[in-house]
């Protein structure tokens, strides 16, 4: 079995509607947790979707994935986090990432999920695109499994 | 009396009366101690003859011709005759006894004598011999001293007035004899040469003392015979045990029944040979081995020697005697005695003294060998199914194919000597051993170039190899009747190869086989023997497969030609009267010219670079000065050479057997010795036709040392099927020493570069990112991409006609074997695999071709398919060379190459179900399979490599975070692993050519730094990671980074450190943050690896950061086995996963 803080660190792979359906409990930060999970208590997850809208600003790029089952919000910052030397690739690396985000793209997406003005949102550690189609069908087949083995969940609820 | 016609075969209404039916005609009711039968053998003519014997005939010899001198006349003439032995009685009674009436009461036969029957009575020896057992009284006998050569012996002899009495009542006690005479009755079953073997009831083997002494008429197939006064011999020879009723003068044999499925007798004319002299001297264990060998003999060779050349004549011997004269140990010669004494001597003599017969080994026609394999394959198949053994079917694509074994047998299991001419086989190209029988393909490591096809090889030490899939079918169905049997081999029965799926060859060393018979002619390609033709210097760059033309029509494929291409060098040699080779011209005038360069030479003029050449034909060492006018600074290049192709006819395919890829040779020049640089050689694109006597192996060494190291100690795990170029430096005909212009002629070669499987896994990768090749191969005319050249081990291979690239290449390349098949060949070394797909058919597969060969491909088509999956492709010019092969038992353990599939090229679809990291503390299985990320890195340990290899980077230990969804591990692999999980030959190429403004001038910057002053393997693109981390090693030679961040989000905690103890330049840290941060972006992976516990991980203490240790207590895993996850056939097996709970 996982240990708390492995839970806490690991990116769950989730589909949007999970995602979006997690009981979101007033801390600082907030803890999140799923329904009818043990254990339940999750704070990154992993998607997998079509980019159905693009918001770009100077220092964040908005985007919504859609995988069929929801539409999760998430930020991708440009900026760094902590201050960067000039010689770190990072910000390099965060703006080459951007520029793969495009309108009906494909998209793997990991990070943090936080609470924007009471909404959901990924705050994203890392987008990777996929170009195969079948990589949709991967990830809720791996959803399941996860969901399945993992979290010993009543198999009939997947049915 | 009774008797039938019997019509003689040869003749023409001739034949012969056979008595089957005759008795004394006195009545069987005679009286008590009465003589029932008497029995005058001649007429009295007034002869003194006063001896009598009275005793039990024991046995009679054969009627002998024998030349007498009559001791008082001095008279010279024929005496015809034959001996009969009497054991007499001795006592009182008898010895006074003159009259045969009072011959009554007990007797004691004790003594033997021998009664000499001289014509006129030598007729009667039907009669003698009939009554053989029986107590006879013979009377009007003489007393004679008979002299044969220095011995004397007393003896009676039979006169004019010689009665023979019978005694039916009289008992008799015979003392118990003691000697190994015996009696057999049994029926026969077969006769072979001549009747001089005679098979009885299918189990015993009787030999004919003396066939041309009497013929045996009735002797037929049927009848029933008892054999008395035999030598019964128990024959363990290498490869059976054979029961042999040896007969001699004193053995009498009896037809107790005749026959009449045969009423035809053979009639012997010939005279004596000097063969049946020799086969007459030998013991009898040794006499039916010769009588076998003779039989083998004619019918391996009657298609190419006469029936004198094998057997020879009268007065001289054949091949046969001569080889066996000198295969057999002196100890089974016996003295050759005359009738007269050997059966006076009887007693004495050596019959049956018995030599290690286990020497004497079966001199096997080759069908019969092929049907011993064939039954061997099938008892082996047999034994694995009853041993109830877990069958390991290999998996392919989830496709299960049968297992496949391979067995190698030494030729002691067999105990038989092959034997025949070596040829290369018109249809296949193989290498064959072949006899009027049949033929074998044949593996020598040691093939030298003057190998004639006329020469018959004896080869006693060989191994065996049998391969092959595994027989679904029921093994019992097969019969083959024994094929090592004396009997099949006297019938001269031959067989056909009936199981196809078993290939079979054997492998010999040409220096353990012994030259039976030369042809008569001096091979004309020794190196000597053209004193005054020009010579070529070439190195063969490829060898083309035979490809089949026209395999619809077998008449056809003598029509097929086999190619070669090889490089010519800008220089003619020239063999000089004394045996001595000298170079024609300058070397460096003739690169001038190769060039178009008209510029004069050097002018620091030609320097003498000395040239050890020793003709290992004539043993001849000689020493020449060869002018290479090689200037320092201006290095001949390959370029320089004339790409010309050799075209070897059927006739000579054996002399393309003989080429090696890489190997060096002299061409004979059809120009004379002129040194005009202007040859038609020469011109690029020209063709030879090779002929028997155009080439010679030519070895070059550039060190003193040449390694003449054996590498035949070839194991029964493992057997070396070709030598390497370096350890056949002592057959070749001309062992060149150029250590001093070694630097010249390396410059000269050719790059033949081999990959290695992991090397090629590399460059596949490397290409991968450089897309090219046929994107879609239904559409394309042609495939495109690459010729490369792989070496590896066969894991596995097997039918492939759904592979759809496979058959897509074989339509656009026009392989013009329709009948090939599809296949799929599984390459591995030790951390590697590839899947080679092409076609190709059985019938051409090189001998070796099989799971667990060692394997070198040469010109593999390496391209794309349209899902962009790199792809090795059979053509019709791959060239194929087994270099050794190797045990394989269907119930091995798979190894760890079976292990490293890579999935790149095939999903990995046989291994364990997918796991989660959850999921490790309840396993039981230590081999799992995850599907996740990378989330950060523990720590990565680079090292740089030799310069010239590709990749110039190692990575001997990376240790990552990795993220499924439901847990997070830490796992360690290294090398390619680590490699791929680092993406490092994704990064290669395209890095720079992103467009990172600041790292687009990271070059230039690090140009100005000085770290660009090397050559490389990374195509012509400097700007990638590869060359600078090459740069990078170069420097530091080994470089660790850890990572004390505890926070998995960001990488920025790494630490740096250096081996050679320099400080890093931001471009180089640079470097490494953008390698390690990239991967922690990467794709998902599938990966295979073994949990660690504890123990195992305490050899990496010195490698993990403290952070790393509080990042809490992750399962430890080693990584295997990495590959690019495949969403298609790995959603398949999640389903079936799921459905399976």
């Amino acid at each position: 079995m996982a240990t708390g803080w492995s839970c806490r660190m690991t990116h769950t792979k989730l589909l949007a509607a999970e995602l979006m359906s997690v009981t979101v409990h007033p801390s600082s930060p907030p803890c999140f947790s799923l329904p009818r999970r043990t254990p339940s208590v999750i704070s990154r997850a992993e998607i997998l979707g079509i980019v159905v809208s693009l918001e770009s600003k100077p220092n964040f790029l908005k985007f919504l994935v859609d995988d069929g089952t929801g539409c999760v919000p998430c930020i991708l910052w440009l900026n760094p986090l902590v201050p960067s030397s000039d010689d770190d690739p990072t910000p390099e690396l965060v703006r080459c990432q951007a520029r793969t985000v495009r309108l009906g793209e494909q998209l793997r997406v990991r990070g943090r999920i936080t609470v924007y003005r009471g909404e959901l949102q990924i705050t994203v550690r890392d987008v990777l695109v996929e170009k195969d189609p079948n990589m949709e069908t991967f990830h809720r087949l791996d959803c399941v499994r996860i969901a399945k083995r993992s979290y010993h969940l009543d198999k009939d609820a997947f049915r | 009396m009774a008797w039938n016609y019997l019509p003689i075969k040869q003749g023409e209404g001739q034949g012969v009366l056979e008595i089957i039916q005759w008795r004394f005609s006195s009545p069987d009711t005679a009286p008590l101690c009465e003589f029932s039968l008497r029995v005058e053998l001649g007429r009295d003519s007034g002869v003194k003859a006063s001896s009598f014997a009275f005793g039990v005939v024991k046995s009679v010899s054969l009627a002998f011709t024998l030349p007498i001198e009559n001791g008082k006349t001095g008279e010279m003439g024929d005496s015809v005759g034959f001996l009969a032995e009497l054991v007499t009685c001795i006592c009182d009674k008898c010895a006074k006894l003159r009259s045969s009436n009072e011959k009554s009461g007990l007797h004691q036969f004790t003594e033997s004598k021998v009664i000499y029957f001289i014509k006129p009575t030598h007729k009667w020896r039907p009669v003698i011999a009939k009554l053989v057992g029986k107590v006879m009284y013979l009377s009007g006998l003489k007393k004679r001293l008979v002299v044969v050569g220095k011995e004397s012996y007393v003896m009676l002899v039979s006169t004019i007035k010689t009665k023979v009495s019978l005694c039916a009542s009289v008992a008799s006690y015979l003392p118990t004899d003691h000697s190994n005479r015996g009696a057999y009755r049994g029926i026969v079953t077969g006769i072979y040469l001549h009747g001089a073997v005679i098979e009885l009831d299918k189990k015993v083997w009787l030999l004919i003392h003396d066939t041309l002494l009497v013929p045996h008429y009735s002797l037929r197939i049927g009848a029933t015979v008892s054999v008395r006064d035999f030598h019964l011999v128990h024959a363990n020879f290498a490869w059976t045990k054979v029961i042999i009723l040896g007969s001699c003068v004193m053995t009498s044999l009896c037809i107790d029944a005749f026959t009449v499925s045969d009423t035809k007798v053979l009639v012997k004319t010939e005279e004596k040979s000097a063969l049946g002299n020799f086969v007459e001297s030998l013991n009898l264990s040794a006499k039916f081995w010769v009588l076998l060998s003779v039989s083998c003999f004619k019918c391996k060779f009657r298609a190419v020697l006469s029936d004198k050349e094998l057997l020879g004549s009268i007065n001289s011997a054949g091949l046969v005697q001569t080889y066996i004269s000198r295969s057999l140990p002196p100890d089974v010669f016996r003295p050759h005695n005359s009738m007269f004494v050997a059966f006076c001597n009887h007693d004495q003599c050596t019959y049956s003294s018995g030599h290690d017969q286990s020497k004497c080994k079966l001199i096997v026609p080759l069908s019969n060998f092929v049907g011993r394999c064939e039954e061997l394959w099938i008892s082996i198949q047999s034994e694995m199914s009853e041993s109830s053994e877990i069958h390991c079917n290999n998996t392919c694509d989830g496709i299960s194919y049968p297992g496949y074994r391979r067995r190698i047998i030494p030729s002691d299991d067999f105990g038989c000597i092959l034997m025949g001419n070596i040829r290369a086989c018109s249809s296949s190209g193989r290498l064959q051993l072949v006899d009027a029988t049949g033929n074998i393909d044949v593996a020598i490591p040691d093939l030298p170039s003057d190998l004639s096809v006329q020469t018959i090889y004896e080869v006693k030490d060989y191994k065996v190899v049998l391969e092959g899939f595994r027989i679904e079918r029921d093994t019992s169905m097969y019969d083959f009747g024994e094929p090592l049997s004396c009997c099949a081999i006297f019938k001269r029965q031959t067989y056909r190869k009936r199981i196809h799926g078993l290939k079979l060859y054997v492998q010999f060393c040409l220096k353990d086989t012994v030259c039976v018979a030369s042809p008569s002619r001096v091979p004309s390609n020794l190196p000597h023997s053209e004193n005054h033709g020009a010579n070529h210097l070439l190195v063969i760059s490829h060898k083309f497969p035979l490809t089949n033309k026209f395999p619809f029509n077998p008449a056809m494929s003598s029509c097929s030609s086999l190619f070669a291409e090889a490089l010519l060098f800008p220089c003619k040699f020239k063999r000089s009267e004394n045996g001595q080779l000298i170079q024609l011209g300058k070397f460096q005038d003739a690169l001038d010219f190769s060039r178009r360069d008209h510029k004069k030479a050097s002018e620091k003029g030609p320097w003498l670079a000395p040239c050890s050449l020793a003709s290992r034909n004539r043993g001849v060492s000689a020493t020449t000065l060869s002018q290479f006018n090689v200037d320092s600074s201006n290095y001949l290049v390959a370029k320089s050479l004339a790409r010309i192709l050799l075209e070897f006819k059927c006739e000579n395919f054996l002399s393309y057997q003989m080429l090696r890829i890489g190997g060096y040779y002299l061409l004979n020049c059809s120009e004379g010795s002129s040194p005009t640089r202007v040859c038609k050689c020469w011109e690029k694109g020209g063709s030879f036709i090779v002929t028997e006597n155009t080439l010679q192996s030519l070895s070059l060494s550039f060190s003193d040392c040449v390694n003449l190291k054996d590498p035949s100690g070839s194991s029964l795990d493992e057997l070396v099927l070709l030598k390497s170029l370096s350890e056949l430096h002592e057959i070749m005909d001309l062992p060149v020493d150029l250590k001093s212009v070694s630097q010249g002629i390396t410059n000269f070669l050719p790059p033949i570069q081999v990959l290695s499987v992991s090397s090629c896994m590399q460059h596949m990768f490397h290409q991968s990112r450089n897309f090219y090749g046929s994107t879609d191969l239904e559409e394309q005319r042609l495939a495109q991409g690459d010729l490369i050249s792989v070496c590896g081990d066969i894991e596995y291979f097997h039918d492939n006609d759904c592979d759809s690239v496979s058959l897509a290449a074989s339509k656009c390349l026009k392989i013009p074997n329709p009948r090939g098949n599809n296949i799929c060949i599984h390459l591995a070394d030790d951390n590697q695999m590839v899947v080679i797909g092409g076609n190709l058919s059985r019938k051409l597969y090189p001998v070796g071709f099989g799971v667990g060969a060692s394997a070198t491909f040469h010109r593999l088509l390496l391209t794309c398919s349209s899902n962009r999956k790199e792809k090795l492709l059979l053509t019709s010019v791959t060239y194929i060379e087994i270099t050794s092969v190797r045990k394989v038992e269907t119930n091995r353990e798979p190894n760890k190459q079976m292990l490293k599939v890579d999935s790149l090229i095939e999903p990995l679809c046989h291994l364990p179900p997918l796991r989660l990291f959850s999921d490790l503390h309840n396993q039981d299985s230590k081999i799992t399979r995850f599907c996740c990320r990378i989330l950060t890195l523990n720590v990565l340990v680079l090292e740089s490599c030799t310069i010239g290899s590709f990749p110039a980077y190692k990575i001997p230990l990376a240790g990552f975070v990795l993220d499924d969804g439901s847990a997070l591990c830490n796992c360690w692999t290294d090398d390619v692993q680590a490699s791929t999980l680092l993406s490092l030959p994704g990064i290669c190429s395209s890095f720079f050519s992103s467009d990172f403004s600041s790292l687009e001038r990271a070059p230039k910057r690090l140009l100005a730094s000085g770290l660009c002053h090397c050559s490389n393997d990374y195509g012509n693109n400097k700007n990638t990671v590869g060359y600078y981390l090459e740069h990078m090693l170069k420097k530091h030679h080994k470089v660790i980074v850890k990572n004390h961040g505890v926070s998995l989000d960001i990488c920025q905690d790494l630490l740096f450190h250096s081996g050679s103890g320099k400080v890093f330049s931001i471009l180089e840290e640079r470097l490494l943050n953008y390698i390690i941060l990239s991967s922690c972006h990467g794709p998902t992976f599938n990966v295979t690896g073994l949990v660690m516990d504890a123990s195992a991980m305490k050899k990496f203490d010195t490698y993990i950061s403290e952070s790393a240790v509080l990042r809490g207590c992750m399962q430890n895993i080693w990584i295997r086995e990495v590959a690019r996850v495949d969403p298609l056939k790995d959603a398949f097996n999640l389903i079936l996963d799921i459905k399976n709970g």
